[in-house]
């Protein structure tokens, strides 16, 4: 068998390992507390016919991608400066920490507060919550920047642009993807809260009112529909611009 | 252009904090178009002295004469390419100016035509020293800094890349420096030869190499260098 193959069957396997799982679970517990594979996926269908489920994905997508985008772009801009400036990096670094360890719960409850229950404050909170996490993150690989190809930078007279775009983002790139990965997974997560939190729509404003009716069987099909478009994110998005950002990088046999 | 510095002192911090003294009246000019190679005992500040010169070293107390708009083209000890970039990127990010025509020859001289699309990770140490000595000649600079550009290659391929670089700057003199430990590598491309002094570095001798670099023979080169070896040797007395 090949490698590849080999690797499909595996992830087809343990898929169908944890749906038998939960179906076995499904009937020790009974479909109040866990409904069955099959009537979450009924569920699903029912949601997915009268447009629900898409129009609350794609709202809760939206939210995503602009809190991504903002805290990625803020959080490596911050990142780049504190890495190379001594200063920048005494100045910002106690309220990063500050920031870094202050529960998203209480950063969305104060944005809510300060800024209304509006959509201005639902995204900044949630970026707020990332981009501390990417500025450390792209600090670190500032702070290994190769010295020597900024000095051929400086010799040949690059430009801020030429010398960001072709010697620092090229070896910022590991670090930019995995705070990316990280920062994708954690930027939902808090998505879905602060929509349960203060938004009238979205996957998270569904789960919330799941929950208030204990109806499990929408709570899991919303969960699991969301993780499934997460996922093709990773796979269809992110990994393919690892791979072409590091064509150049010598493959591992 | 010429190339004119004289450097009354230079510090630099060793790890323990001590400030040690590398250079010291360090005096020399090169006269437009020619080639001076640099000699000492290793580790006397030859390398510093270089990075004075080009500008990646700023804190020294002295002058030097080069203006702040001349071309500069350096080689490392190691090929410093972007590993990210193409041979040929590499080289047209150092110098957006140059003509296909120009490039192309560059590479044709340099026997890299073949590489253009490759990586540098792709290269032999011997391919990306050449990559490196197309990007110092592409930007055409005014003045060439070159710092042991062929170390650590062996012996064969050192030679071949020494004819490489004379014929190049046969083709289109260029004001340069180069700094090597290697006499015979001095005695077979230096107009004039700088020998230098143990730390803190300044020039202790001087020799004129009268004869041109293509006319001279084996025998005259070998002859320069046991020269040049004895005055190195006469110099500092414990080698």
């Amino acid at each position: 068998m090949t490698g590849a193959r080999r690797q499909f069957v595996l992830r087809v396997a343990s898929l169908a390992i944890i749906v038998l799982v939960w179906a076995l679970g499904a009937m020790a517990a009974g479909p109040r507390l866990l409904p069955s594979p099959l009537a979450v996926l009924s569920t699903m269908v029912e949601e997915a016919a009268s447009g629900a489920l898409f129009l609350n994905i794609a709202i809760t997508l939206v939210r995503v991608g602009v809190a991504f985008g903002i805290a990625m772009l803020a959080g490596t801009a911050l990142g780049i400066l504190m890495g190379r400036s001594r200063t920048a990096d005494d100045l910002f670094d106690l309220p990063l920490i500050v920031l870094l360890n202050l529960p998203a719960l209480v950063i969305v409850v104060l944005a809510y507060i300060w800024a209304g229950l509006t959509e201005t404050a639902a995204i900044l909170a949630v970026a707020i919550n990332k981009f501390p996490n990417t500025a450390v993150t792209v600090r670190e690989g500032t702070r290994a920047l190769d010295r020597g190809l900024d000095e051929v930078a400086q010799i040949y007279k690059f430009d801020r642009v030429k010398r960001l775009r072709h010697v620092v983002l090229p070896q910022l790139v590991p670090f930019i993807a995995a705070a990316a990965r990280s920062g994708l997974s954690l930027v939902w997560k808090i998505v879905l809260v602060v929509e349960l939190l203060g938004r009238p729509n979205g996957v998270g404003f569904e789960i919330g009112t799941a929950f208030q009716l204990f109806d499990v069987a929408r709570i899991l099909a919303y969960a699991l529909a969301f993780v499934a478009v997460i996922v093709a994110i990773e796979f269809l998005m992110v990994q393919p611009f690892e791979r072409r950002v590091t064509r150049w990088r010598p493959r591992a046999a | 252009m010429r190339l004119d510095a004289d450097i009354t002192s230079k510090l630099v911090r060793a790890a323990n904090g001590a400030d040690i003294e590398v250079l010291r009246d360090m005096r020399l000019a090169v006269e437009p178009g020619r080639l001076a190679a640099l000699v000492g005992p290793s580790g006397c500040g030859k390398t510093t002295f270089l990075r004075c010169l080009a500008g990646l070293d700023t804190n020294f107390s002295g002058r030097i004469a080069l203006p702040s708009e001349a071309r500069l083209g350096m080689v490392f000890q190691e090929p410093r390419l972007l590993p990210w970039r193409t041979v040929d990127d590499n080289i047209r990010l150092a110098a957006p100016d140059a003509t296909d025509a120009a490039i192309d020859q560059l590479l044709g001289a340099l026997r890299l035509s073949g590489h253009r699309k490759h990586y540098p990770g792709e290269l032999s140490l011997g391919l990306a020293r050449r990559v490196a000595l197309a990007r110092a000649f592409a930007v055409e600079p005014d003045v060439l800094l070159l710092d042991e550009p062929f170390v650590s290659l062996d012996a064969l391929l050192a030679q071949e890349l020494r004819r490489e670089l004379a014929a190049l700057l046969g083709r289109r003199p260029v004001t340069t420096l180069l700094v090597t430990h290697d006499t015979m590598e001095a005695a077979q491309l230096a107009d004039t030869v700088y020998v230098l002094s143990e730390r803190p570095a300044h020039v202790i001798d001087q020799v004129d190499i009268a004869i041109r670099r293509i006319e001279r023979s084996a025998a005259e080169v070998s002859d320069i260098a046991e020269d040049l070896d004895r005055r190195l040797g006469s110099s500092h007395s414990h080698a």
